[in-house]
This record gives structure tokens, C-alpha cells and sequence, in this order.
């Protein structure tokens, strides 16, 4: 399980106090009991000694056989029970005090009387009650384990806080940190030193990463750049070509397949750009677009088209459609949804686009048989042998939809209608 | 009239230098920044082609250089980058157009025609082939001195044309000329055979003595 910083010590910190807490109350209570008894078994030797000396002086103490005001008793026995070594123990007696039974300390021992009979002396003294003992000292050590905990949850998010500070600074920052986005670096002092170092190597790291992103895009478009050069000095030849009036037509109808076939060329590099430009994140600036206006625009562009087909297209907007997006890659991925649309509907064909909230759906007739939903998006999917496609506009608004967290795009086929589906998530307005 | 191109690339100078010689313009070219910048200085253009990328330097920079010294040449830049930025920062220093590579030449020529058009406002302002007038400032066409109603994307058609008459024009350059990325390489085709067949219908009704014929597979001439 993940826990945060502060908690993460603090769950250990409890759980060893906890440990050291009980030994110690447990050493402790060994130490006091056994001082206790030291003491009392001390007072008591002390008294028998006082005891015998005064039997011998009053013998009517020898009567004294039973625990009357005297917490002593003294009783003969004979030989075979005679004992005159020290035996303590415990025992508890009647007490009318506290009207129940209370522990006292007993000392058992022997002596021979001045008349030479065996006698047996019994002293005891009231001595402290174990279970009250231990009672008392739970409460107290509970006492303290809370007051502890709290001190150190107290102290230790004081001083996280205080501390750590600057790491969570450091994490807002990286939170924040976009690529191709570079902000200046803030100078910032710092205290800890650990601290310091962080920052100073994710500075570097990021400068790193940024300078080594800016070769990869240098590298791209000069890649771009050297292969569109050469492109275009073929093509051009061959136009050049074309307007030469001398040739015959068989070459020239040669020449211009040559031409258009160069030109998928030039589409596909220039998809693959688009690709890799929309991966690097290079289209980055976000602003609030409608995608109801922007579609009825596109709408515009194609009429051309779509009137050519004799399509009919079907705009039903329930909601207005309006999210932060990138303009350029907002534009890209409706036209080439709608491109789409148009290039794959059948003479007569129908295409609908019905704008919701947080969905754009658009549905278009055309071939009976479904996509391949798990490869539809992927780069160069084509359906069958389709050589007029680059197979990368599918893939295009997948880059597109992946820059955007809680952005999705589905296709789905339904009662002979191809469905392609833009939906966002509500979280993201929250954002 | 006189282009000054500037082009790293001898190949692709030698054919735009070509194209644009058989089209009767008179072609300098510089292959680097700094011969660019001095036949600059030196002389007046009534067009220059620039490429971005040069073996010492940045278009954009001599572009820079150019307005900073008040020219008034008209610019055209030419990139294999067909990127946004570059495009948006080409136009906004002050070039009068961007053209990104591959391009095709008919197109190539067609801007340098209304660029330098628009830069001799004193001169006639119409482009006239047989009875037919075209006003590309006020977008308007004139038969006989009628006027002919013709949509965005035809007048966009017919000033192709005329502009380069009786020269084949192919049906592809035609379809990025004037649908640019909407249209798909596949429809084209026959997309653009029904709305040369509308033009030519409208131009027949208002009687015009100019009419198009097909080039069998190619394209189509303004006649």
C-alpha cells in the first residue's frame, strides 16, 4: 500500500513504541515489585529479630497465638515441623478496612523459646495490591503512548511540512513540467542540501532531455527536409516533362502515374511528420475550441465534395461541444474524420454527426462489413488493397486523442453504419 | 520581369529556372545567404523566391534583411518545412506568400503571376483570354462585358487557367491548387472532371469563345 511521506514513518514510529513501551513497562514492574519485596521482607527480618528478643523477655507474647492487634503469631510445633529458616510468600487476608480480601507479606520462620520448646513465628505486614499495581501502571503507560503518538504525529508533520517543503515544490514542479514547454529555471535556496542537489539535477536533467528532444525534432525535419528535396526535384522534372508537347501520349500517361505515385509519396512523409510532430508533443498550446463551429467550417470546405457524392449529411447538435484543445490538432482530427466520412460513403451514402455534450459522433454508410476494431487505428492498417490511401489518418487522430488524458476514440459498426466516436470524460473539466 | 530565386538546391534551381524561362521571365539566382543578400542590394525584382534553409544562413533572416532595407520586392518562400510556425513567422515578417515543397510548378507560376499583379496596381488590372475578363481583385468574371456568377472554388478554376492558357494543366495540380488537403488523391479524379464539366457548361451559356479540352489522362487546357 502507498501512504504519503508523513505517514510513512509515523506508522513505523507507533508500532515501536508500542514494542518498547510494553518491555519497558514490564522491566519496570519487575524492578518496583522487586524492590518492594526487598524492602518489606527487610522490615520483616527486622522484626522477628525484634520478636524473639522480646519472647524471651515476656512470655506472655509466647500466648500470642493467633493475629490479634499484633500482625504476628507464635505457635508451638513440634520437633519433626520445626523450621527455623526465613520463608516468605504471599497471601492474601481479611481486611476490615477495605472489608475484602487484601495481600499482605508473610514471614514464616522457627525459634526454641527460653524453655527450650519449638515454636513457629508468624509476622505478617500488608504489602502493595499486584493488581492494582498493574492497573494503575497501564493507565499511566497508555497515557503516555497517546500523548507520545500525538506529540510525534504533531512534531512530525510540523516538521515534514517545515522540511520537505521544498520536495513537494520540486514535485509541483515536475507535475507541472511539459516537454517542449520550457519555463526558466527558478533559483531557489534551499536549506537541506539534499534538496538543493535535487533541484539542481532535474534542472540539468530537464536542460538534457530538452536539448536532446530539440536534436530529435532537428533531426526530423531535416530528415523530412532531405527527403522532400528529392522529391521534389523528381517531380518537378516530371512536370517539366508533361508540358513538353513532342512526347507521345502513352509516355505522358506513364509519366503522370509516375507523378501521382511520387505524390503518395510526399503524402505519406508528410503524415509521418504529422505523426511524429503530434507524439513529441509539439503541438502544445491549448485554447478553447468549439467543435460545433469548427465542424460546420470543415462542412464548408467539403460541400464541394460531399454534393459531388451526392452524400447526405445529417448534423444534429444537441449540445454545444466545447473543450481546451489544441486548434491545429482540433482541426486535423475532424477533417480527418469527416475526410474519412466522405472518402469511404458510397455514391447516395448517408453520413451523420450528432453532437452531444461530451461526444461527437460520427456515422457514415459505405462498405457492409466491419473494420477491424482492434486494428483500425494502428499505422498502415488498410482494408484490403487500397492504394490510395497513406493508412495513417486513422493513426493520426489516435496520436491526437492520446495527447489529451480522458479523451477516447472508439470505432464501432451497427446496423450497416461505420460509427466513429469521440468521447471525453467529465473529469476533465474539472481539470 | 525579373525573379531572383534563391536555392540551395542546383536541381531544383535549374528546374524552376527552366520552367520559369520558358514562361518568358527573366531568371537570377543566388545558391547561398550572402550572394542572396548582395544581388538583393544591387537589384530590384519583381519577384523573389526564397528557401528557408540555407547552407550559411536563415530565409527568414534574409527576409528580415529585405524589409528592414524597404524593399518592396515581392517574396515568395519556398520550404521543404511544411511546418505552421514557420509559415505563420514567414508571413507575418512580411513575405507575400509561402509555398511548401513539393509544389507544382503551374502552381509556382499562378502566385508569382497575382503576386506581381497585385504589386503593379497602376497597370490593367483585369486578365483577359478571348471574350472572357477576369477581375481577380473583385473576384468577378465578364463575358462580353456580362457578368458571369461563378462560385468561390470555380472562380478559383477559371483564374488557373487563364492565367496559363493553352497549357495542360493537370488534374492533380488543379485539386491542391483549389481544394488543397481536403481532397483526397483517390476522388480526385473524377471530382474534378464534373467540375470542369460545370464550368464549361456556365461558360458555354454565357457564350464564351474560350472553351477547355481534355488531355487524354492528364488534364485539361483552356483553349
Amino acid at each position: 500500500m502507498k501512504s504519503s511521506l508523513k505517514y510513512y514513518t509515523i506508522k513505523y514510529l507507533i508500532v515501536v513504541l508500542l514494542l518498547i513501551i510494553a518491555v519497558w513497562a514490564a522491566l519496570f514492574y519487575a524492578f518496583i515489585l522487586d524492590e518492594v519485596y526487598d524492602n518489606v521482607d527487610d522490615g520483616l527480618k527486622n522484626r522477628k529479630i525484634q520478636l524473639v528478643k522480646a519472647a524471651y523477655q515476656d512470655e506472655k507474647l509466647l500466648e500470642n497465638t493467633d493475629f490479634a492487634f499484633n500482625e504476628f503469631k507464635i505457635v508451638p510445633v513440634s520437633e519433626a515441623e520445626y523450621n527455623n529458616r526465613n520463608k516468605f510468600y504471599n497471601r492474601t487476608y481479611y481486611m476490615e478496612y477495605d472489608d475484602d480480601d487484601e495481600p499482605y507479606r508473610v514471614l514464616e520462620t522457627g525459634f526454641k523459646d527460653q524453655f527450650g520448646t519449638y515454636r513457629k513465628l508468624t509476622i505478617r505486614t500488608s504489602t502493595v495490591e499486584e493488581d492494582e499495581l498493574i492497573y494503575d501502571l497501564s493507565i499511566a503507560l497508555v497515557v503516555l503512548y497517546f500523548f507520545l503518538v500525538v506529540s510525534i504525529i504533531f512534531i512530525n508533520g510540523f516538521l515534514l511540512n517545515k522540511a520537505m517543503r521544498p520536495f513537494y515544490k520540486i514535485l509541483d514542479k515536475l507535475k507541472k513540467y511539459q516537454f517542449g514547454v520550457t519555463s526558466p529555471p527558478i533559483a531557489e535556496k534551499y536549506k537541506i542540501s539534499e534538496f538543493e542537489e535535487l533541484n539542481v539535477e532535474i534542472d540539468e536533467m530537464i536542460v538534457r532531455n530538452e536539448l536532446a528532444f530539440h536534436q530529435q525534432k532537428q533531426f526530423i525535419e531535416n530528415a523530412s527536409h532531405e527527403l522532400q528535396t528529392p522529391l521534389a526535384i523528381v517531380i518537378q522534372k516530371i512536370d517539366l516533362l508533361i508540358q513538353n508537347e513532342e512526347l507521345e501520349e502513352k509516355s505522358l500517361n506513364s509519366f503522370v502515374e509516375v507523378k501521382n505515385d511520387l505524390r503518395r509519396m510526399v503524402a505519406i512523409n508528410k503524415s509521418l511528420l504529422m505523426l511524429s510532430k503530434i507524439d513529441n508533443s509539439q503541438f502544445n498550446k491549448v485554447e478553447i475550441v468549439n467543435f460545433n463551429k469548427m465542424i460546420g467550417d470543415l462542412l464548408n470546405e467539403y460541400e464541394d465534395f460531399i454534393e459531388f457524392k451526392h452524400i447526405d449529411v445529417n448534423v444534429l447538435e444537441k449540445e454545444n461541444f466545447i473543450s481546451d484543445f489544441n486548434p491545429d490538432l482540433a482541426n486535423i482530427l475532424l477533417s480527418n474524420l469527416l475526410k474519412n466520412a466522405v472518402k469511404y460513403t458510397f455514391e447516395k451514402g448517408n453520413i451523420n454527426i450528432i453532437i452531444d455534450k461530451n461526444q461527437i459522433i460520427f456515422q457514415n454508410s459505405g462498405s457492409q462489413q466491419s473494420l477491424d476494431k482492434t486494428k483500425v487505428f494502428n499505422r498502415f492498417y488498410k482494408k484490403g488493397t487500397d492504394h490510395t490511401s497513406t493508412g495513417l489518418g486513422l493513426s493520426i487522430m489516435m496520436s491526437i486523442i492520446r495527447q489529451y488524458p480522458n479523451w477516447d476514440i472508439v470505432y464501432e459498426f451497427e446496423e450497416e453504419m461505420h460509427y466513429f466516436i469521440i468521447s471525453k470524460n467529465n473529469k476533465s473539466l474539472s481539470d | 520581369m525579373k525573379i531572383l530565386i534563391i536555392e540551395d538546391e542546383p536541381e531544383l534551381k535549374n528546374i524552376v529556372q527552366n520552367f520559369l524561362e520558358s514562361e518568358q521571365f527573366i531568371v537570377e539566382y543566388a545558391e547561398d545567404y550572402k550572394s542572396g543578400l548582395e544581388k538583393i542590394i544591387s537589384y530590384e525584382y519583381d519577384c523573389i523566391l526564397l528557401d528557408i534553409m540555407l547552407p550559411d544562413g536563415n530565409g527568414i533572416d534574409l527576409l528580415k534583411e529585405i524589409k528592414a532595407m524597404h524593399k518592396k520586392d515581392p517574396v515568395i518562400i519556398l520550404s521543404a518545412k511544411d511546418s505552421v510556425d514557420d509559415k505563420v513567422a514567414g508571413l507575418e515578417i512580411g513575405a507575400d506568400d509561402y509555398l511548401a515543397k513539393p509544389f507544382h510548378l503551374a502552381e509556382l507560376l499562378a502566385r508569382i503571376k497575382s503576386l506581381i499583379r497585385r504589386k503593379k496596381q497602376d497597370g490593367e488590372n483585369s486578365i483577359a483570354y478571348k471574350n472572357i475578363n477576369l477581375l481577380p481583385e473583385s473576384r468577378k468574371v465578364m463575358i462580353n462585358g456580362d457578368e458571369l456568377k461563378l462560385n468561390r472554388k470555380e472562380f478559383d478554376l477559371l483564374y488557373y487557367f487563364i492565367i496559363q492558357p493553352q497549357k495542360t494543366l493537370q488534374k492533380t495540380t488543379l485539386a491542391e491548387a483549389i481544394w488543397g488537403d481536403y481532397i483526397d488523391q483517390a476522388d480526385s479524379l473524377d471530382f474534378i472532371y464534373s467540375q470542369i464539366k460545370n464550368l464549361r457548361k456556365k461558360l458555354k451559356n454565357a457564350e464564351s469563345e474560350a472553351d477547355f479540352q481534355a488531355v487524354y489522362g492528364i488534364g485539361y487546357q483552356l483553349i
